[in-house]
């Protein structure tokens, strides 16, 4: 195993590290809840993590500097690298092929799941609670009975949308000024969207985006839409400004917001925040990092992990202020409530 | 009344952060000292909070403590006293 002054190197790569000041979203790891899930495993088993070089790295909006993280890395020793987010993992997996590597992401229609196969890759399969369960669709009909139109932006550029999803969004841009895709287009990206929203009698709308231009003018073509609904992901938190213009739109037309694995979005503008149990994933990414490390597992060895739960949070002002009734019943399908 | 006398969370407190931080003389971590005085960085802090939790139980979150210390002034956060004293309040 490389190790460097007697320390086991681990390097946590990254987009959702974030610098003070960018947004609610740079409040996503401050409580650390995988990371913490992490360190109780590995306590749990007794590991001295003070033999443990833990280090967080930011990956770059610059793609070309992929190459340099990745041989910055291998010279250092590192013995795994950690990634949080599909896009990270999607990344690094074009960068290395030999350093034991546990991610934990999504896979919206089983797309990229490939990433499996990969010998030095491991991980955690996070389910997007929103859209795995129809209970949970459910529940948003219950919050919103009033809801008729679902619209959910997607940063087109990131590696969350996949190559064949991208090849379909690129096409309908070429064929339609900047406008939603209709729920009934050949060109949507996740059709079991389509399925759910249509559970609930509503309409699915996928806007995808490049920048906050776009963004911009595809919320600009639903304000007078009555009715309506903005489903956001963390894509969209990978783009500068995209979370700013989306809190001044909904605050600005009272229109209520989802998220999905990303509550303080949510105690920022929106309504109710659809996550995994960051803290049980990260208990998960703590067990395969002590198999890879001190149990001479491979990742081949290890595979992909389920999700291992779902923590849902609520903000009760926020429905106050758009006149959303909450009755105590509901109320308590929520993890959280603030 | 806490079911810990004040020493006695001190000295928890105490015995986990230099499990944490085994280079710092444990007569170094005073009731009057911050734990960012004494080298505690974020990922430092995850550790100690996983330990502190640990030992006094499921009534105690040190991330509710994060959050009112966050509240702060930055030079009057994360003092020793201030967790000796919520450890207290949640045990109360």
């Amino acid at each position: 195993m490389p190790r460097s002054d007697g320390k086991i190197k681990i390097k946590v790569l990254s987009s959702y590290i974030y610098e003070k000041g960018v947004g609610p979203q740079e409040n996503m790891g401050r409580s650390n809840k995988w990371y913490k899930g992490f360190v109780k495993a590995l306590l749990a088993r007794n590991v001295d993590l003070n033999k443990l070089d833990i280090d967080f790295v930011g990956l770059s909006t610059d793609r070309s500097d992929d190459f340099r993280v990745a041989q910055r890395f291998g010279e250092e020793g590192a013995a795994l690298v950690i990634c949080p987010g599909t896009d990270a993992a999607v990344r690094w997996s074009k960068q290395s092929h030999s350093i034991p590597t546990v991610y934990f992401g999504a896979h919206p229609e089983n797309n990229g799941i490939e990433l499996h196969e990969r010998a030095n890759i491991c991980g955690v399969r996070l389910n997007l609670p929103l859209i795995w369960s129809p209970a949970n669709f459910k529940t948003v009909k219950e919050l919103l009975p009033n809801i008729e139109h679902i619209y959910f932006p997607l940063n087109r550029e990131s590696e969350f949308v996949f190559d064949n999803v991208r090849s379909l969004y690129k096409s309908f841009r070429e064929k339609s000024e900047t406008s939603w895709i209709p729920h009934n287009s050949h060109y949507i990206g996740h059709r079991s969207i389509t399925f759910l929203c249509e559970s609930i009698d509503c309409e699915y709308f996928e806007g995808p985006y490049s920048g906050t231009s776009e963004l911009g003018t595809l919320l600009e073509s639903i304000r007078t839409v009555e009715k309506k609904l903005i489903v956001g992901f963390n894509d969209t938190t990978l783009v500068p400004g995209a979370i700013d213009l989306i809190s001044k739109y909904v605050r600005a037309y009272g229109v209520p917001l989802l998220w999905v694995n990303n509550f303080p979005v949510i105690q920022d503008c929106g309504v109710a925040d659809f996550s995994s149990d960051f803290f049980r994933v990260g208990m998960c990414v703590g067990d395969l990092a002590h198999a890879l490390l001190f149990e001479g597992a491979t990742p081949k060895d290890l595979g992909l992990l389920p999700d291992p739960g779902q923590k849902t949070g609520l903000n009760l002002s926020r429905c106050a202020a758009l006149n959303i009734d909450v009755p105590a019943a509901l109320r308590s399908k929520f993890d959280i409530a603030v | 009344m806490s079911e810990y006398a004040r020493v006695d969370a001190f000295e928890i407190i105490k015995s986990c952060i230099a499990q944490s931080l085994p280079e710092l003389a444990i007569a170094n971590i005073t009731e009057d000292v911050s734990l960012s005085s004494l080298g505690v960085d974020s990922i430092k802090l995850v550790e100690i909070s996983v330990r502190i939790e640990e030992a006094f139980g499921e009534k105690v979150v040190i991330d509710d403590w994060i959050d009112e210390q966050m509240n702060l002034d930055v030079d009057d956060r994360y003092t020793i006293r201030s967790l000796i004293e919520f450890v207290e309040l949640a045990h109360a």
